[in-house]
């Protein structure tokens, strides 16, 4: 069924082309709203265990070695105590004394003499040949809750260490268990990763050796952080790399285990007490405030844990963090040894039984607690509302400038036009935006004092917000001469599709990403589109150019993005400009190019040369039509005002000439 | 344990081509064994290796060249040897599982507990005598069984019923020899105890064999062959042992580790690593067989040693796969120096899109790479493991165990190695909602084309409204249509008639 404009009243359509701005508006707080309301329970879909696989692994157990557990806790605190150096040399005498292979990997990085160990030891599985693994790790140190500091993941260690013990005497494993205790936080794990799949041409900045010995294709993993040796819940982190998440039965399965040992699961510190029934506005608020973090977190890019580096590789992980919150009014004791040791074994006999790798239930979700959640068909509608304005607008301006019943219509080899379009200065136009964000994009991965780069900052915002007004006063002949208000608004349309192709793909990709720069997006092309009003009312002249320099500056939104990275990562901890510059300069020199996170590129190369396009174009001189059509009227002659080059104008003529000639003959 | 090989050589017969004997036979085979060897596809999983492969029986010793298109080899690597194969196979036994050795494996639960194991089965020709002028036929079975005794803590003894869940039903009255051998080697480092003392003992280069013959009925109380030996733990120096010295007695002298390269769901690569510890130089024959929807690129084919430095292989046979036709087949003799620690061989392959009806039931569990084969002869040394040696030897004249004369332990040895089958993941769609997303994505964007494709191609115009006829005015109209019909008619018959004048004018005229 076409859509079909004479189907509307003529005076709707009148009505619609006069209120658009408001129409537009409506749309976007409807698209803001539709987020909203996402955390309301009508729009959940409940959790459900899609692969049945996994679901063996949650009948019983039977690996009971708490005591072991707490041996070694006492071996492993009086080790990282007394001798912190010999750490790696202990873990793996430990694994190889209960008969497992283990070994070590040296690394280095940062382009840096000093090097670390990572320990790891395989299980082979006696069912198969070493064709599949499970991934089980601990890293040797864990950021704090409060991320202030870093402590011994002690519980972390003993708890994998005696699983691993376990799970060695029994027949029925058939995947082999990989227990890997890196070092450095999440670069031991990518040094590790780098070699295990071999990927090493992909940046020289982490140096790694080869490792002697593999498992195969790893299909899952868990990664285990306990700072303290007390914990009264858990904090299940799944947020990877780039907008990454984790298969949505791997987190059931952990929750439903859990849940089974009455383990408080949280996800980042938010517990929603299903059971009785709560307060429904403190539901909504805590729901809202779980779907907040988790899109910032994962428009970011960065992981909130160890596990987003295995999810750029293809292994489903998630992080287990053993938090002090207390959950439950009348919980005391903190959760046992057993109940995590038995969450642990079903989640790996799970795992074990898994035939093929994790294909089934949904890798793209917002979770709103741990039996709640949002699926793709649900959370992509408010993008769409956000975005329906711009194609919308691209529509509307396609229908009235361009195909409007107007007599000045020319017809040149056959295509209909109804207006000459200099494309050459659109062309030039775009791509002095691209460049300039390019050069921005390169220059600024290449600092290394505070100085250069706050100096390079300045004459970059100075670049950005006095570019329009040099570039008009040199070349204020040619704007004035060619462009009229149809070029303004072709351009504009151009500007509105390639707007709407750039979040549909990063939807795609990300699509927490892609909610957050249409936010900013639409803004700046309603700004560009009131600019066409500075002629009757004065002031908005001032009021647009405000807006896009003051609010929506793209080196605001580097430093918003900057700041709000490195809150998720570390907690606030910004002292003094200086400091900040320095962390800032760290991060974007290498902490993404360790780990791949393409937020800032898609804001260099996305956002940045948009804004420049649509700030650079409220500065143009555009003639309006009115004032066109009268010269036209005066000098009877529109094709020469049109093509003010000769040749083409002969070649116009000529065509009229031969008009007749031609329609014979394609009747004949 | 994982794979199933067969190499089978064929007489060219004149009737039947290789290919239908070879898939008579994989099927015959397969039923036979319990196994699904009729998968075994006889052109795309199946190759004819040029070095690698050899027949080691009379048959084609007799006529003068071997011809390696009469050679087949196969691998199924997706399948696990099973209780369900080796019930067949015990059945191959003479005493079945009643008596002898084969008593030991009454209880198969209990044997696939244990780490690894697996079954072998050669079948050949070879000569009667020594002019070998007659022939007879060998039948060899073998299973391969590794316990690891130091599982439970604690735990530092074994036995035959700790392994097997039962001891020996004494000797198979149809045998000539029944012997247990335990090599003492590493008894240096664990002291251990046996608790029926050997028969007899044999030393070979400073190595001690110790063996029980059942047969002997000494050794067997109430027809029962028991044995049990106690050691210490190891300890962890051994580890290091094995870690810091290189040359170390345990480790073997050649051993093979291969893995994938890459990740992501395009390209990939696979490394071999081969360690080889003697201090020879060592020529080795490589040889992998690759599935078709793994193309494998030969210019990225790199041998380098572990100092760095590139070696081209000393001959290459290669012989590129074809879509769903034929594997890809790398062939290669490598030359190790002597102060050589290990060689690295690596090549890198691109993954295919496959047809929707070529991916099995479960597609995302992956696709299997079969192990690449290593054969070679090491070279005669002190530390050889004399069992090893006798159960690897392939000589026409003498069947295997009867020949239990220690000179033969001298000659230089064969080994065949296998390494890891592995396991990649093709690009996959997603089979679980074709429908739903095919089928409503499609449509909706077919809807959503033709209004779009409408608006921005056409003009639309608002046209008066037509006004409403009465019945009438209908007939009315009708009887218009057919007064201006009979008009044209007219017309066009005047016209005609008109034509006719006028060239009866022009004749007329002429």
């Amino acid at each position: 069924m076409p859509i079909r404009l004479d189907l509307s009243p003529k005076a709707l359509l009148k009505k619609f082309l006069n209120n658009q701005l408001r129409v537009y508006s409506v749309f976007y707080l409807c698209g803001i709203g539709a987020f909203i309301y996402l955390t309301c329970p009508f729009v959940h879909h409940r959790t459900y265990l899609s692969e049945n696989a996994l679901s063996p692994g949650l009948v019983s157990s039977d690996i009971s070695m708490s005591e072991q557990t707490r041996q070694l806790n006492i071996l492993l605190r009086q080790t990282f105590k007394n001798n912190k150096e010999n750490i790696q040399d202990i873990l793996c005498k430990l694994l190889r004394d209960n008969g497992i292979e283990a070994y070590k990997q040296r690394f280095s990085y940062n382009l840096s003499e000093n090097s670390s160990l990572n320990v790891y030891g395989i299980v082979r599985a006696p069912r198969t040949a070493s064709t599949e693994a499970i991934l089980l790790v601990a890293q040797l140190y864990v950021h704090t809750q409060d991320k202030k500091q870093l402590k011994p993941n002690i519980l972390g260690l003993s708890q994998t260490l005696t699983m691993v013990f376990a799970l060695r005497r029994k027949p029925y494993m058939s995947k082999d268990i990989i227990v890997l205790f890196s070092s450095e936080q999440e670069l031991g794990a990518k040094a590790w990763l780098k070699s295990y799949y071999h990927a090493y041409d992909e940046d020289s900045l982490i140096k790694a050796d080869s490792l002697p010995a593999h498992a195969g294709s790893i299909q899952a993993g868990l990664s285990l952080e306990f700072p303290s040796d007390k914990f009264y819940s858990i904090d299940l982190r799944f947020n990877g790399l780039n907008g990454q998440l984790a298969n949505l039965d791997l987190i059931n399965t952990l929750i439903q285990l859990c849940d089974k040992q009455s383990i408080p699961v949280t996800f980042n510190y938010v517990y929603v007490d299903l059971s009785t029934n709560e307060d429904a506005i403190n539901y909504l608020l805590k729901s809202a405030k779980t779907l907040l973090l988790n899109l910032l977190t994962l428009s970011t890019g960065v992981s909130d844990g160890l596990h987003g580096q295995f999810l750029h590789y293809r292994v489903e992980m998630v992080t287990l963090f053993g938090s002090l919150n207390k959950q439950h009014t009348y919980q005391h004791s903190p959760i046992t040894i057993r109940a995590i040791e038995n969450v642990l074994e079903g989640y790996i006999r799970s795992i074990n039984n898994l035939l093929e790798r994790f294909h089934q239930s949904f890798f793209f979700y917002y979770l709103i607690n741990r039996r709640n959640f949002v699926s793709i068909s649900a959370y992509i509608i408010p993008l769409g509302i956000i975005c329906a304005p711009l194609l919308l607008r691209a529509l509307v301006l396609y229908m009235t400038k361009f195909f409007q019943n107007d007599d000045r219509i020319i017809k040149t080899l056959g295509r209909k036009m109804k207006f000459p379009i200099s494309y050459e200065f659109m062309l030039k136009e775009f791509l002095t935006c691209s460049v300039t964000s390019f050069v921005f994009y390169t220059i600024f991965n290449y600092f290394y004092s505070n100085q250069l780069l706050s100096i390079f900052l300045l004459i970059f915002t100075a670049i950005f917000c006095l570019n329009p007004v040099y570039y008009r006063l040199k070349a204020i002949k040619t704007v004035s001469s060619d462009i009229d208000e149809y070029n303004f608004d072709f351009y504009q349309f151009l500007l509105l599709i390639y707007g709407a192709a750039l979040l549909a793909c990063l939807s795609l990709l990300n699509h927490s990403l892609a909610f957050l720069c249409s936010l900013y997006l639409l803004p700046l092309y309603a700004l560009a589109g009131i600019s066409k009003f500075t002629r009757e009312f004065f002031f908005v002249k001032y009021v647009t150019r405000f807006c896009f320099v003051v609010i929506f500056n793209p080196i605001l939104i580097l430093f918003i993005y900057y700041l709000l990275t490195v809150t998720l990562i570390n907690g606030w901890s910004i002292k003094n400009v200086a400091q900040f510059l320095t962390d800032m300069r760290q991060f974007f020199t290498y902490y993404r190019h360790f780990f791949h996170i393409w937020t800032y590129d898609v804001v260099c190369l996305g956002l940045l040369p948009l804004w420049l396009a649509l700030y650079r174009s409220t500065y143009w001189k555009w003639r309006p039509i009115s004032s066109v059509e009268k010269q036209e009227q005066q000098q009877q002659q529109p094709p020469q005002v049109l093509f003010p080059n000769k040749e083409q104008q002969q070649t116009i003529e000529d065509e009229g000439l031969h008009l007749d000639e031609i329609e014979e003959n394609v009747n004949k | 344990m994982l794979k199933r090989i067969s190499d089978t050589c064929f007489e060219v017969s004149a009737h039947l081509a290789v290919d239908d004997l070879w898939k008579s036979f994989v099927h015959e085979l397969g039923g036979l064994l319990c196994a699904s060897l009729n998968f075994v596809d006889t052109s795309t999983s199946s190759s004819s290796p040029k070095y690698s492969f050899r027949p080691q029986s009379t048959v084609t010793s007799q006529s003068q060249e071997f011809n390696n298109s009469n050679l087949r080899y196969a691998v199924l690597p997706r399948e696990i040897v099973c209780t369900e194969n080796l019930t067949p196979w015990k059945k191959f036994l003479p005493c079945n599982t009643m008596k002898g050795l084969s008593s030991l494996l009454v209880n198969s639960p209990k044997l696939y507990d244990i780490n690894y194991h697996s079954l072998r089965m050669d079948f050949r020709q070879i000569c009667a005598d020594s002019n070998c002028l007659s022939s007879r036929l060998e039948l060899s079975l073998g299973l391969g069984v590794v316990v690891d005794t130091f599982a439970k803590p604690g735990q530092n003894e074994w036995s035959l019923r700790s392994i097997f869940g039962q001891n020996m039903n004494g000797a198979c009255p149809l045998s000539d020899i029944t012997n247990v051998y335990i090599d003492l080697e590493l008894s240096k480092l664990y002291h251990m105890t046996l608790s029926p003392l050997a028969d007899y003992t044999i030393e070979s280069n400073g190595r001690t064999l110790v063996v029980y013959d059942v047969n002997n009925m000494k050794q067997t109380s109430h027809g029962t062959f028991s044995l049990s030996c106690k050691h210490d733990r190891p300890s962890t120096d051994y580890w290091l042992l094995a870690e810091n010295n290189k040359e170390n007695n345990t480790l073997p002298y050649l051993y093979v580790h291969r893995y994938t390269t890459g990740y992501g769901a395009r390209n990939g690569g696979i490394k071999t690593q081969i360690y080889n510890t003697p201090d020879t130089t060592t020529t080795l024959l490589y040889f992998e067989q690759i599935p078709w929807y793994f193309r494998v690129f030969l210019h990225t084919l790199k041998i380098i040693m572990e100092n760095g430095t590139n070696i081209k292989p000393d001959r290459l046979s290669y012989i590129p796969g074809k879509d769903r036709e034929r594997p890809y087949q790398i062939e290669m003799f490598i030359t190790i120096p002597a102060d050589v620690p290990s060689v690295e061989i690596s090549f890198e392959y691109e993954m295919t899109f496959l047809k929707w009806n070529e991916f099995p039931p479960d597609p995302n569990h992956g696709f299997y790479i079969p192990a690449a084969v290593i054969s070679t002869i090491l070279p005669k040394l002190d530390k050889q493991q004399p069992i090893l040696r006798q159960l690897q030897s392939f000589s026409l004249n003498e069947s295997l165990l009867l020949s239990s004369n220690t000179e033969s332990f001298s000659s230089s040895l064969f080994v065949r190695i296998y390494s890891e089958s592995l396991l990649v993941n093709l690009p996959t769609p997603d089979f679980s909602m074709p429908f739903n997303v095919i089928c409503l994505g499609c449509t909706a964007v077919a809807l959503a084309f033709g209004g779009f494709h409408n608006l921005t191609t056409k003009q639309f115009s608002y046209v008066e409204k037509k006004e409403k006829k009465n019945f009438r005015q209908y007939l009315q109209l009708l009887w218009a249509k057919f007064l201006a019909f009979k008009q044209y008619l007219n017309a066009k018959t005047n016209r005609n008639a008109l034509r006719q004048d006028l060239h009866r004018q022009h004749q007329h005229v002429e």
